[in-house]
């Protein structure tokens, strides 16, 4: 596993120049391909960038799209936008925290699901709102989490 | 070219920042994350002076703001000496009962409030490490995460590959809050355990192996001390002037 | 005659299957040959509306159906040539089903301009962009000099429209007067306020409108590199506007010598990272050379030094979807609107406790009244209004007795707001106004790039303070604490972010500070929200013994035998609310 993921990297990082600009769009495209980003990808990059890895460590850690740990399969994001916090997303998150048994932040045993809470998706005129893996769910009810978190277990179900 | 500090000529120079012009001349102002030998962070905010222009009032940080001709700076009013006061009750409640700050607070005549909870540590996160590490280390240490969680640790917190146990971190901190333990056989650092390099003729410590090895390149060790009498013996066969 | 049909794909209908819908249509009008259709059906952006998606709307006709789902389709069809669907149209006050978007109260005193185009045209098709007068403005402005391009901007009046409000024309005319063999011009589409989304439907529904503002303005100022900085959670925006970029460079608006003159530009998109400190203009330059979003001080204005230490220009998306129509129309009509000191329109994003939500492109200088009564239709359930919050976390709350007031950049800011990007949350009475600064202060806590002092542990200590009093655990002195800190950071951070990260808190202390006083000292809160100072308990009177709050309360806080009235076990209870929700007696108070 760990030589596939060395070759894939290596493919990736030759696909942008080597400049410190690049940095973040290569730990992005990383996270993108892997779901997270490995001490390995780190070392890879600060070698092909000749920026030093505690530069980079910075950068995973400092941006909230990337992630030093490996994240579910589904990732249920609660947004937690203004519009949607005094609709009640506090209420959602406590829900879904209940329903899978884990805080935000973290990911069930299974790796099947982990709960993020977001800064504002956008989509306000439909607060509250629940992204569920790629699906936006609006307007979300008090009580409508475990429905929501069903749903996509059945579909993890039927895919495999 | 002329500015104007409390009421005084102060000369400057084109590049210069207020607060370098101000120690120049001898006027105290109060900072801890500056220091001359590395990238400014501008982060402490202590040094924050008034400056007049276009007949209004402003507080800029003298240790980022460069000399205009004709500027005019207060160093002292009733509400820098807010601003301050405030500022060092923050920085206390980061690191509590530091020298550093206590003296700064002594001098300003400022009390501790209970109300702010202290944190865990001795750090200010002024980011003097950080540039240190950068500029005469090996870029082992930088801050991770941010906000009210930023800290200031190697990548993953255990030893870091790079590190080569110069202390340079330690030794611009502001708060002493850089652990270094110096024994007889090493160092050990940021979890990282080092051996002392000596001089192959005098038995001096020169530093750790690996920062020895960094700043010079030689595979023999000598002591600065040993070198500069080699040095002069060299020049005395040349000159003939053995004694 | 040919009907044309158009279905809104922005990212709020998408959410709402709108996909679906005009998957259906193209089947169905695949099957029906008697039903003549100009074109296929159009997939065109955000309408901004998005509560009450999927939004179909038929032309010529202008009836603009809503709620739209697949079972409806058929139906539409059969309508084309008849009378409207009438269970699809919009219900106005009065109770009256309107068909065209100029008698539905949300849309009626709307002016759009930055907009103009947003939920008409296809956004993956610039043929669509050209045909509405797209690129005219770019025309105009490469046959005409540097100086008169900016002197349009300048007459035109328009400042920022992301936060800063600083005058646009004044920001191309300093950065061109700097002499550089290399300048930058650059797209600020980080729209990071919670509550905002103006920038993302521009970039989703009129991606061309950004991208030959930024051209403009690169040829006002002397830049032949350009980048649209766009956040990395808008995936539909993202992928809109490379393809903008893509066609554009085709068709020759890009690239070297465009429209045949002697001037060349190219731009890219990066991604952002997921911080909204990187909305701020210097974090922003620091995140495109690849390094942690830090802002830097700027005392040494971006138009001299900014990205990689050469003269930069930043607009903001709405800013620049302006331009074009500037460009097109001149400055003059342009400040023909709005107020003595904020000429043009502006897109609001009306949310929150409000009837109508969404998209508001309105003149500056409307009144909050109008917009959240008028436009936005009042507040829902009958309750109370209580205050507005403007600008996101930057900015402050405004009460029920300013709803007056003339909305521009001046008039918020001396009420102790600020527009920022243009969101308006709407409040009423169960929000709670110290629950909201927590809110904010935590949002900052988080965001905050954490480099100075004044801000990472001023946030620190408020969000302390605020998080005690909204467990009853506050005190007095606590507040003169709060207005030190907040006064500290405004006059001491290195940034905006830092610099205007106490108005949530000193403009609610100001404005609601009894509602302070009361959590502190009668250990209250009034609007029923802060967990700690609420009860819930069942109204004996009311309660019909039905059970239906015990089997949904997740800590089975709830017993009792049925037909006789239940009891809630306060210790046990965590006062999520679930019990009130659910009963169909309305029998649970909150206290």
């Amino acid at each position: 596993m760990e030589e596939e993921n060395k070759k894939g990297i290596q493919e990736l990082l030759d696909g942008y120049p080597q400049e410190q600009r690049h940095a973040l769009a290569i730990l992005q495209s990383v996270q993108k391909e892997y779901g997270f980003i490995s001490a390995n990808s780190l070392m890879a990059i600060s070698q092909y960038l000749g920026t030093p890895v505690s530069e980079l460590f910075s950068i995973a850690t400092f941006y909230k799209a990337l992630s030093l740990k490996k994240k579910g399969k589904i990732v249920i994001k609660v947004c937690d936008g203004t519009a949607c916090h005094i609709r009640g997303s506090a209420q959602i998150l406590e829900e879904c925290k209940r329903a899978l048994q884990i805080n935000e932040g973290e990911t069930t045993p299974d790796g099947l699901f982990s709960i993020e809470v977001v800064n504002c998706v956008g989509s306000c005129a439909m607060a509250p709102v629940v992204i569920c893996g790629e699906e936006y769910h609006g307007n979300v009810q008090i009580g409508q989490a475990d429905e929501i978190i069903d749903q996509a277990k059945k579909e993890v179900e039927n895919h495999e | 070219m002329n500015i104007i500090i409390d009421g005084r000529q102060v000369w400057a120079k084109p590049e210069d920042t207020i607060l370098l012009a101000a120690r120049r001349e001898g006027i105290y102002i109060p900072s801890l994350c500056f220091n001359q030998a590395t990238e400014p962070t501008h982060s402490c905010r202590l040094c924050m002076v008034e400056i007049q222009e276009k007949g209004r009032t402003f507080m800029v940080a003298s240790c980022a703001y460069k000399v205009k001709e004709g500027l005019v700076v207060t160093t002292e009013s009733e509400t820098l000496r807010k601003v301050r006061n405030t500022l060092l009750q923050l920085l206390y409640a980061q690191a509590p009962e530091n020298p550093a700050i206590v003296s700064l607070m002594e001098r300003y005549q400022v009390v501790p409030k209970e109300k702010l909870a202290p944190k865990e540590g001795q750090c200010i996160l002024c980011g003097l490490c950080v540039e240190a590490c950068k500029k005469l280390g090996a870029s082992s240490i930088s801050t991770i995460h941010r906000g009210v969680t930023k800290e200031v640790n190697t990548p993953y917190g255990i030893q870091a590959k790079n590190c080569i146990g110069c202390a340079s971190c330690a030794g611009f901190c502001p708060t002493h809050c850089i652990t270094v333990e110096d024994t007889e056989e090493g160092r050990t650092i940021w979890n990282k355990k080092f051996k002392w390099a000596r001089c192959e003729v005098c038995g001096a410590i020169v530093g750790t192996e690996q920062h020895y090895k960094a700043s010079t390149g030689d595979t023999q060790v000598v002591c600065p001390d040993c070198r500069r009498k080699t040095m002069t013996d060299v020049f005395a066969d040349t000159l003939g002037e053995r004694y | 005659m040919s009907k044309e049909i158009l279905v809104c794909c922005g990212t709020g209908c998408l959410a709402k299957g709108s996909q679906f819908v005009v998957d259906e249509f193209r089947e169905k009008l695949g099957e029906r040959k008697d039903i003549r259709v100009i074109s296929d059906v159009k997939k065109v952006g955000c309408n901004g509306f998005c509560e009450n998606g999927p939004i179909v709307t038929i032309l010529p006709d202008h009836i603009t159906y809503y709620k739209v789902s697949p079972k409806d389709v058929e139906e539409i069809l059969d309508s084309l040539e008849d009378t409207p669907v009438e269970r699809l149209l919009y219900q106005d006050d009065q109770g009256k089903r309107v068909r065209s978007r100029e008698e539905n109260p949300f849309y009626a005193p709307q002016h759009k301009i930055a907009l103009r185009h947003t939920g008409m045209i296809d956004p993956g098709n610039i043929e669509e962009y050209i045909k509405a007068g797209g690129y005219i403005g770019l025309q105009n402005a490469l046959e005409a000099s540097q100086d008169a391009v900016i002197r349009q901007v300048e007459i035109s009046g328009i400042r920022g429209r992301g936060g800063g409000g600083f005058p646009t024309g004044k920001k191309w005319r300093s950065c061109l007067e700097v002499s550089s063999d290399m300048k930058y011009m650059l797209c600020n589409g980080d729209e990071g306020d919670p509550g905002a989304f103006m920038d993302r439907s521009i970039m989703e529904g009129d991606p061309h409108s950004v991208l030959e503002g930024l051209i403009i303005g690169a040829y006002a100022i002397g830049s032949r590199q350009g980048y649209l900085y766009i956040r990395d959670e808008y995936g539909l925006a993202l992928h809109h506007m490379q393809r903008a970029i893509d066609d554009a460079r085709k068709k020759g608006f890009l690239g070297k010598n465009i429209l045949g003159s002697d001037f060349d530009f190219d731009c890219e998109i990066v991604r952002g990272g997921g911080a909204f400190v990187c909305g701020e203009s210097s974090a922003l330059m620091a995140s495109i050379e690849g390094k942690v979003g830090e802002p830097r001080v700027k005392y040494i204005r971006s138009v001299v030094k900014g990205l990689f230490d050469q003269p930069t220009v930043l607009n903001n998306v709405e800013t620049l979807a302006n331009i074009p129509y500037i460009l097109t129309h001149g400055g003059e009509t342009f400040a023909k609107m709005g107020t003595k000191g904020s000429k043009g329109t502006k897109v609001f994003s009306l949310v929150g406790k409000v009837n109508r939500t969404g998209l508001v492109e309105v003149p500056m200088g409307i009144t909050l009244r109008e917009l959240v009564y008028q436009i936005g239709g009042g507040i829902p359930a009958g309750k109370a209004f209580k205050a507005v919050q403007t600008g996101g976390p930057s900015g402050g709350c405004i009460p029920e007795s300013l709803l007056d007031l003339p909305i521009d950049f001046d008039t918020l800011k001396e009420k102790g707001s600020m527009m920022g990007s243009g969101g308006i949350i709407v409040m009423d009475e169960t929000t709670c106004m110290v629950d909201l600064a927590r809110y904010y202060v935590k949002f900052l806590s988080e965001e905050s790039c954490g480099k100075c002092t004044p801000c990472r542990e001023g946030l620190r200590h408020m969000l302390d303070i605020l998080a005690r009093i909204c467990e009853g655990k506050g005190e007095l002195e606590d507040l003169d604490l709060l207005e030190e800190l907040a006064i500290t950071a405004t006059q001491a951070s290195l940034c905006e972010l830092g610099r205007t990260a106490a108005n949530p808190v000193l403009s609610t202390l100001h404005y609601f500070r009894d509602e302070y006083e009361e959590h502190i000292v009668q250990k209250r809160c009034p609007a029923g929200a802060c967990k700690e100072l609420i009860r819930f308990t069942i109204l004996e009177e009311a309660c019909k013994g039905c059970g239906i709050c015990a089997k949904h309360c997740p800590t089975s806080a709830i017993t009792g035998e049925l037909k006789k009235p239940y009891t809630i076990h306060q210790d046990v209870c965590i006062r999520c609310g679930n019990c009130k929700v659910k009963c169909p007696f309305g029998a649970i108070h909150v206290e």
